[in-house]
This record gives C-alpha cells, sequence and structure tokens, in this order.
C-alpha cells in the first residue's frame, strides 16, 4: 500500500482524492483577467498504414496491451469507488475536460478548449462532439447534468466526487457543444480539479436518482456490460479480483486508440505479477516492486522506467498539546535531535534499494515548484543529537538511556503499518539511530486499519500514541498534502494531532489565490511551519520504477492515472 | 438404537455448534480495533460523513440490536449486504465460492490418491529405501509453509503453466470451444491445485503409513500371513481396511478446513476465490461479508466433522456402546 490510507482507501487517495479541496491555484490558470485555454492535439491515429511512434520506429497498430498490477477496481460506480485503479478505468472509460499531458501541462480531453471570465467565477468549455459507446450522442448536457448532481447530493451519496467540484455552484449547457460552470468564488485549482471530474451518461444514470439520491450508490455498472462508456474504451469484461477487458469505443470524440484492447491483469502477489511478465504473460505492469527492479537490470527484452513521485514517507510525532504523557516528546529540541539521528541515507539503500531519496517537505519533488527548495533534510549527526539533547535538560541514566524531566526513561512505542513496504527496515534504521542518542524506541507493527485507529485513539482525540511511521502519497497540486494536517482534519485525515490556526488561515488563503506566484508563496511558508513544528520529520521519497516489454512504445507511465495519452497511444513498434 | 442415539448426540452437538459459532462470527470481528466507516479514507470522509456511513450501515445502533438484526436476517435465509460494494453477500460469495471448489477438490483428490500410496508402501517396505524415501519427501511436504511452496511453484513453472487467475484472460479473443475453455481452467486450477496437494499429501502418507504400520503388527495380520494369503491381498483386505479408520476421519475434517486453508494459495496465485474476499473484507472491516465468508467456513467445518463422526460410526461400530 503506498498511502498511509487503509487498504482500499489507500491508493484510493493517491489518484482519487487527492487534487480536490477548496482552493490552490495552479500554473496554468493566472487571476483576474480572462485567459483561454486549449487542448495540445494527441497524434492523428485516424490515418491507415504504417507511421512512426515516439521512439522512430514503425508503429503496428492493433493487438492487446497486457497490463498487470496488484491493486483492483474495487467498484465500476464512480459514487462508491476508492481504488486508485477504479479511477485509472474511470479515466479511460469517462469523459473528462482537461487531462495532464507531457511535463504534466494541462490539456484539454473532452474540452476543445476554455475560457475563464474575469472575475474568475465563469469557466466556459467548448466540447468536442462525441458519441457514447451505446450510440447515444455525448453532449454537453450530459455534463451539466452529472456536474449539478454530484452538487446536489454533495453532502451524502455523491460526497465521493464532490471535492473535484468544490465551490462550483451550478453548471448549464446553453447549446451541445458549451458547458458552462460557475463557482461561488474564484478557486485557484480548477483545472487540478476538474481532471477528476467524470462525465457520466445521462440517459444511464438520471433513472437512479430515487430515494433522495441514494440510489446512484446502488448502480452496479459491472452488471451491464459493455459498459455505457464517452471516453476512449469501454469495459467489456470485468472480474473484480481477476482481468478487465477494455475494448474501443468507437464514437470517442478524440483520436482512435492503436490497440484493440487493454487487459488489466490484478495480482495479488506481486511476485508473481514480475514472473508472469518475465515470462511474457504480461506486456507491462503499471509498478515494479522495487525489490525486483535489479533482476531485470541488463535485461534487454524489457525497458524500465524509473520516475520521480509522490510518496513520501515519515515519521509522525502526536503533536496535540493535550497529549497526558510522555509530553517531552512536544519538545521541539527533542524531536530537533531525533531528526538528526535519522539516517535517511540509510533508509533509501537498505528498505528501498537505492530507489528512494532523502526529503525535508511532504510536498514531493515531482511537484515541481510546488515544493519548497530552502528546505533541506537535517544532516544525520549523531553528535549534533546528542549535544541538542544534553542542552535540553535530557540527561543519560546510568543505562545509557535518556530521561525526560520527571526522571522517567525516554522509551516510546511507535507504530507502524503493515501495508507500507520497507517499513521494517525503515523502523531498524531509526531504531539504530536513536539508540546512539540514547532513546529507546519498539515496533507496534499492526494492520492499517488498526493503526490508524490506535494513532487517533481514543474516539479521534490523538491522546494516547506517542510516534508512528507511515506515508502520503500526494499529487501534482500540493492542495491535498497540505490540507491533511488541518485542524478540521481531526477523525478525517489527520495521523498527528497537530492543529495550528496560523496554518489552517493560511491553507485556506492558498485555497481562493489564482495567482500561482502568490500561492507558492503560501505553499511554501506553510511548508516552512511543518518543517519548524515537526509534526512529522520527512524522511525519503520513493521513486516509482515501471517495466514493460520491448515491443511496446507510447505507454507514457508518467500519465497512468491523469491522462488518457497512455490508452490512446501505447503502440507496438515493428522490430 | 445405540446408533440413533449417538446421531441424535451428533447432530445436536453439530447445531450447537453451530449456533456458537454464528454468535462467535458476530462479536469477533467486532472486537477489531476499527470499524467499515473508520476504515474508509477518502477526501469528503469528514467525522459527519463518517457518521453518516455509520448510519446507512446500521452501526450506529447498539450491539444488541445489530445483533438481533443479524440473526433475524440470518433466519430469513440473508446474509445482508457488502458494505463496500452494496452487494448481497451471497451474491457476492458465489461466484468465489464456486471457483475456489474445484480447485480446493482437485488438490484433496490428488493428495488423497498419493498419500495413501505413499504411506501404503512405506508401511508395507518398512525399513527399506523405499519407506526412507517416501518417510522423508511426505515429511518434507508437510512441514513446508503453503505460501512458501506456491511462491517457489511460481517461479519454477513461470512460463511453463498459468501463474496467476482463473482464465487466460485473452482466450476470448480467439474464440474458444468449450473444450478450449475447460482446458484453460483446468491449467489455472493445476499449481494452487497441486501447493494444496502436496502440502496436504505429506500429513495423510505419515497418517496412513503409522496406521499401516500398526495394523500390520496385529495378530490377524499373523493368520492371514500364516494362511498363506498373498503380501497384496493381506495390505488391501485385511491391513488397510482398518488402517484406513484413523485417515477417513483425517479426510473429512481437512476437507472442512481446506476451503479456509485456500486463502493462502488464493492470495500467492492470485486466484479468485473465497479466500481472497475474505482477506479484503479483513482489512475493510466487511462485516457483512466476513460474517457471511466465516459462516460459510465453519459450516464446512462442522459439516466436514458430522461426517467424519457418522462415518466412524460405519466404520467402527464400536463407537455408539
Amino acid at each position: 500500500m503506498r498511502t498511509r490510507v487503509l487498504l482500499i482507501a489507500a491508493l484510493a487517495a493517491a489518484a482519487a482524492i487527492l487534487a480536490a479541496g477548496c482552493g490552490g491555484g495552479g500554473a496554468e490558470e493566472s487571476a483576474a483577467t480572462a485567459t483561454t485555454g486549449a487542448e495540445t492535439p494527441l497524434p492523428d491515429t485516424s490515418t491507415e498504414g504504417a507511421t512512426t511512434g515516439e521512439a522512430g520506429g514503425e508503429i503496428v497498430k492493433g493487438g492487446i496491451l497486457r497490463i498487470g498490477s496488484t491493486d483492483h477496481i474495487d467498484s465500476l460506480n464512480p459514487f462508491v469507488a476508492f481504488n486508485a485503479q477504479a479511477y485509472v478505468a474511470f479515466v479511460m472509460i469517462y469523459p473528462v475536460l482537461v487531462q495532464y499531458g507531457p511535463g504534466y501541462e494541462f490539456e484539454g480531453d473532452w474540452a476543445e478548449s476554455w475560457e475563464v471570465s474575469a472575475d474568475g467565477l465563469v469557466w466556459t468549455f467548448a466540447v468536442k462532439p462525441g458519441q457514447w459507446s451505446d450510440g447515444t450522442p455525448l453532449t454537453a448536457e450530459d455534463g451539466a447534468w452529472s456536474c449539478n448532481t454530484i452538487i446536489q447530493y454533495k453532502s451524502g451519496p455523491t460526497a465521493n466526487l464532490a471535492p473535484f467540484l468544490s465551490h462550483v455552484k451550478e453548471c448549464s449547457a446553453p447549446d451541445p457543444q458549451t458547458l458552462v460552470m460557475t463557482y461561488d468564488q474564484p478557486v485557484g485549482n480548477v483545472l487540478p480539479q476538474l481532471q477528476q471530474f467524470f462525465i457520466l451518461p445521462k440517459h444511464v444514470w438520471e433513472q437512479h436518482l430515487g430515494n433522495s439520491g441514494k440510489d446512484l450508490k446502488k448502480v452496479k455498472p459491472e452488471d451491464d456490460l459493455p459498459l455505457v462508456a464517452g471516453g476512449a474504451f469501454t469495459i467489456t469484461k470485468h472480474e473484480k479480483k481477476g482481468t478487465t477487458i477494455y475494448e474501443k469505443n468507437p464514437g470517442f470524440y478524440g483520436p482512435e486508440p492503436y490497440v484493440d484492447a487493454v487487459g488489466l491483469q490484478i495480482f495479488t502477489n506481486e511476485d508473481a505479477m514480475v514472473a508472469a511478465l518475465k515470462s511474457g504473460d504480461l506486456d507491462t505492469v503499471d509498478e515494479l516492486p522495487l525489490h525486483a527492479v535489479d533482476s531485470f537490470e541488463g535485461n534487454d527484452d524489457f525497458v524500465l522506467e524509473r520516475l520521480e513521485w509522490f510518496q513520501v514517507n515519515n515519521f509522525i510525532f502526536n503533536s496535540n498539546p493535550k497529549k497526558p504523557e510522555n509530553t517531552e516528546l512536544l519538545d521541539l529540541k527533542v524531536r530537533e535531535a531525533i531528526a538528526h539521528a535519522i539516517d535517511r541515507q540509510a533508509i533509501a539503500d537498505t528498505a528501498y534499494a537505492g530507489y528512494a531519496t532523502p526529503v525535508a517537505s511532504i510536498v514531493a519533488p515531482v511537484t515541481g515548484e510546488w515544493m519548497n527548495p530552502n528546505l533541506q533534510p537535517e544532516p544525520f549527526d549523531l553528535d549534533l543529537a546528542n549535544q541538542i539533547l544534553d542542552d535540553a535538560g535530557y540527561p543519560r541514566g546510568s543505562d545509557g538511556i535518556r530521561v525526560n524531566k520527571d526522571g522517567e526513561k525516554m522509551e516510546y512505542e511507535v507504530i507502524t503499518p503493515t501495508g507500507v513496504q520497507g517499513i521494517n527496515r525503515e523502523f531498524e534504521v531509526v531504531r539504530t539511530g536513536l539508540e546512539q542518542i540514547g532513546i529507546t524506541v519498539t515496533q507496534k507493527a499492526l494492520d492499517d486499519t488498526t493503526a490508524f485507529e490506535e494513532i487517533g485513539a481514543p474516539d479521534w482525540q490523538y491522546l494516547s500514541f506517542d510516534m508512528a511511521m507511515w506515508d502520503w502519497v500526494g499529487y501534482l497540486d500540493p492542495d491535498f498534502v497540505l490540507s491533511i494536517v488541518g485542524c478540521d482534519q481531526y477523525g478525517g485525515w489527520s495521523d498527528t494531532g497537530y492543529c495550528n490556526p496560523e496554518y489552517d488561515k493560511l491553507y485556506q488563503e492558498q485555497g481562493v489565490t489564482v495567482g500561482q506566484e502568490a500561492r507558492k508563496e503560501i505553499v511554501w511558508k506553510m511548508q516552512e511551519i511543518l518543517y519548524d513544528d515537526r509534526p512529522y520529520i520527512q524522511l525519503v521519497v520513493l521513486d516509482q520504477v515501471t517495466a514493460h516489454a520491448k515491443g511496446w512504445d507510447g505507454l507514457w507511465p508518467e500519465l497512468g492515472g491523469f491522462s488518457k495519452r497512455p490508452w490512446v497511444e501505447a503502440h507496438q513498434v515493428a522490430s | 438404537m445405540r446408533g440413533t442415539n449417538y446421531v441424535v448426540k451428533r447432530t445436536l452437538f453439530a447445531l450447537m455448534t453451530l449456533l456458537v459459532a454464528v454468535t462467535l462470527n458476530f462479536v469477533l470481528f467486532r472486537a477489531a480495533p476499527g470499524d467499515p466507516a473508520s476504515a474508509l479514507r477518502c477526501r469528503a470522509c469528514t467525522p459527519e460523513f463518517k457518521e453518516a456511513q455509520r448510519k446507512e450501515f446500521g452501526l450506529d445502533k447498539s450491539k444488541l440490536e445489530q445483533y438481533g438484526i443479524y440473526v433475524k436476517q440470518l433466519a430469513q435465509g440473508n446474509l445482508g449486504s457488502s458494505f463496500s460494494s452494496r452487494r448481497p453477500v451471497w451474491e457476492e460469495l458465489k461466484d468465489p465460492l464456486l471457483n475456489t471448489l474445484p480447485m480446493v477438490a482437485l488438490g484433496t483428490i490428488f493428495s488423497i490418491v498419493f498419500g495413501i500410496a505413499s504411506g501404503v508402501v512405506a508401511a508395507w517396505r518398512r525399513g527399506t529405501v523405499a519407506d526412507w524415501g517416501n518417510l522423508s519427501v511426505s515429511l518434507f511436504f508437510y512441514s513446508l509453509p503453503t505460501q512458501w511452496l506456491g511462491l517457489m511453484l511460481v517461479i519454477v513453472f513461470a512460463g511453463v503453466l498459468p501463474i496467476s487467475g482463473i482464465s487466460d484472460p485473452f482466450l476470448e479473443f480467439t474464440d474458444p470451444s468449450w473444450w478450449d475453455t475447460f482446458v484453460d481452467r483446468l491449467k489455472h486450477m493445476l499449481l494452487p491445485s497441486m501447493t494444496l496437494g502436496l502440502v496436504l499429501y505429506g500429513d495423510y502418507a505419515l497418517v496412513t503409513r503409522s496406521a499401516l504400520l500398526q495394523t500390520l503388527g496385529e495378530d490377524y495380520i499373523l493368520t492371514a500371513r500364516a494362511k498363506g494369503l498373498g503380501a497384496w491381498r493381506i495390505v488391501r483386505r485385511h491391513a488397510l481396511r482398518n488402517a484406513l479408520l484413523p485417515v477417513s476421519t483425517l479426510i473429512a475434517i481437512s476437507l472442512g478446513y481446506l476451503v479456509g486453508g485456500a486463502i493462502l494459495v488464493e492470495a500467492v496465485f492470485s486466484y479468485p476465490g473465497i479466500g481472497l474476499e475474505v482477506y479484503d473484507a479483513v482489512f475493510e472491516r466487511d462485516y457483512p461479508m466476513l460474517q457471511g465468508a466465516f459462516l460459510l467456513l465453519m459450516l464446512s467445518v462442522v459439516l466436514a466433522n458430522y461426517v467424519a463422526d457418522l462415518l466412524y460410526l460405519k466404520l467402527d461400530p464400536r463407537i455408539s456402546e
């Protein structure tokens, strides 16, 4: 599991949830003045005959792209689904207005172009003509209906998708190719939000609005295949823990995919997935287990791609000031000393085979300028760490273990969720470092749900636990990872019990700051506050490594859950 | 009459066991920290949203009320609806169960046939290379962790036999005949079945050997030999029949546990059976799914034990005395 989420929701978070929220401005939007966006055209694949792919090889049309993954589609109903794999499916089968393109720049998907009013409240999208896979025309009315339905039931049945339409007041379709979205206040990260606003077929879903919208959650698209899709593909076969077959939607508004079909195969055992890739039963995997990467080195049959990714692993302190015991852990000097006693490079090398990098911010470097470059990981320096603790008045006892101001030994439990790969080795590095500064920690390994409960105990008041280790998987827009330490996240995302009104104020501010530079300043300031207060010590950011068989190209692994490009452009190359 | 009393007693015992199991089924999962709502993590999962979810799932009611609803539903043959998929539990479990059963059956048949054969050879050739070889192999497989053996088979047979799933996902593109489909299913079943079968095989072989050795030392075997009966006839007609008593019990009991034991195998081979459903439901704290799945598992265990009890009566009538 790659987020700190509890199982299902874990990955869910990664792709699903994150971009949402009530604010944040994107690079692509500028404030106050009317701006216009337009798509970067996808390559035209409609011409028959040989064409040339990015890698320069001759494109072979047709065939099936076989993908392996360990994350399954938990539901094909967008109002119910949580898993990241489900959100990848929705990107493939449903129109979205905009998507991420090369270099993580926004480009149109269903939207041909868009413009925003001078006051930043009205966004108008010109959408492409297309058809749902059952032959029904795809129009802006579908977009308006999807939008208004999500808004109408946002505190109940459609809550899953509501964050992607945060602050939208209403949507309308003045004509079949124009969708107008009206916001109740200017919002900085409109496009990152809309990248996960899936347009549903009105003629299929409007009959399920009964029971105050609750019937929407009872819809089982998987029971009625082929699914009515408006995106590049439709689903013709779906086994929850088995295989999902995507076949081309002939009415797709965009370029025709090169492949005839995409087959997603779910593995519950990552070693079996690796073996299937090596034996030729798969063409690619969405994520290669880091321990298996070395076994592909020097293998000419495969292409490995190492990507900067979003998972930041961290060491957590209970930061609730009302915490009754071991209150010395609230002392910032103790946290600073601990930060100097953790050898982040050793974690990267031993727990993640070198496919990780020490970091200082929860905002991952892959987000580009959103990460505050002025923050650097504390150097691993045991002498300095010992000195800080000595100066702060935590002397060593006769057994070498330091004592707090009440004379109690500095011995603590560290909660670690079993769902995080490499966490045991990561803990060992931490334990060894802390031992050398006179602090004893023992590991308390728990399944993810239980670990999160223990962190929030009792009853989400964050009073019991001392320390924990976990990870966060952010998103390209920093709004999500910055939101998790808000005071309003007690009982929600919070795993620190941290609450800082000044930080919350800045969070709200960045949410309505439309100018990128202005927003960036606020976002950097928020990261500085977290760095100084240390509810977390950020440890390492993990790379994502993917592998595919040499005969394939155009897979765009970095755009997996963000764009239709990987599915439209994937193709075999003539040998 | 004594036999009837025995059957009635065993039947009542089985029913009581089920009743206790039904209650334990309810209590056990709720004793674990967290609930389906707290396990949910999403941007919209505010404390208010989670509370609404608890209400929707009926978790806001008292435990006693929940138990009453659970028992009432159960009495009507209703296992409830999965919290995560919102589908009826039986619908969610039906297909995985149908996937698991033939795979488990194949493994069991393999283990019984080879286990008994191996045990017989070892006992009859006691002290020889055949005995030593059979004993070593049986002990070896018996002591292997199931999931480790599965992983080894994955590594060894990758590219030769299917190592995951229940069928070739792309077979349908070749317009397969029913025979192609059957063969494909069988191939996918082979490695998980063999994993189960090999581990169980050791168990059966060891028990058969030990039981047979005991009966081969009995006076009536000596008598049979003295009568000049052939070796195979002595084993088949006199020794093995008596030796099979503990083996048949073991088989019946193992059958019950096999459904549960498939969890590990299914996880290794990504085999979409009931074990995988249980695995996910535990993390999701999906109480109705867990209750439904464990009820099935308990039913199979209780039923297998019940059958073993009745079988014993048939095989050894002294038991009713």
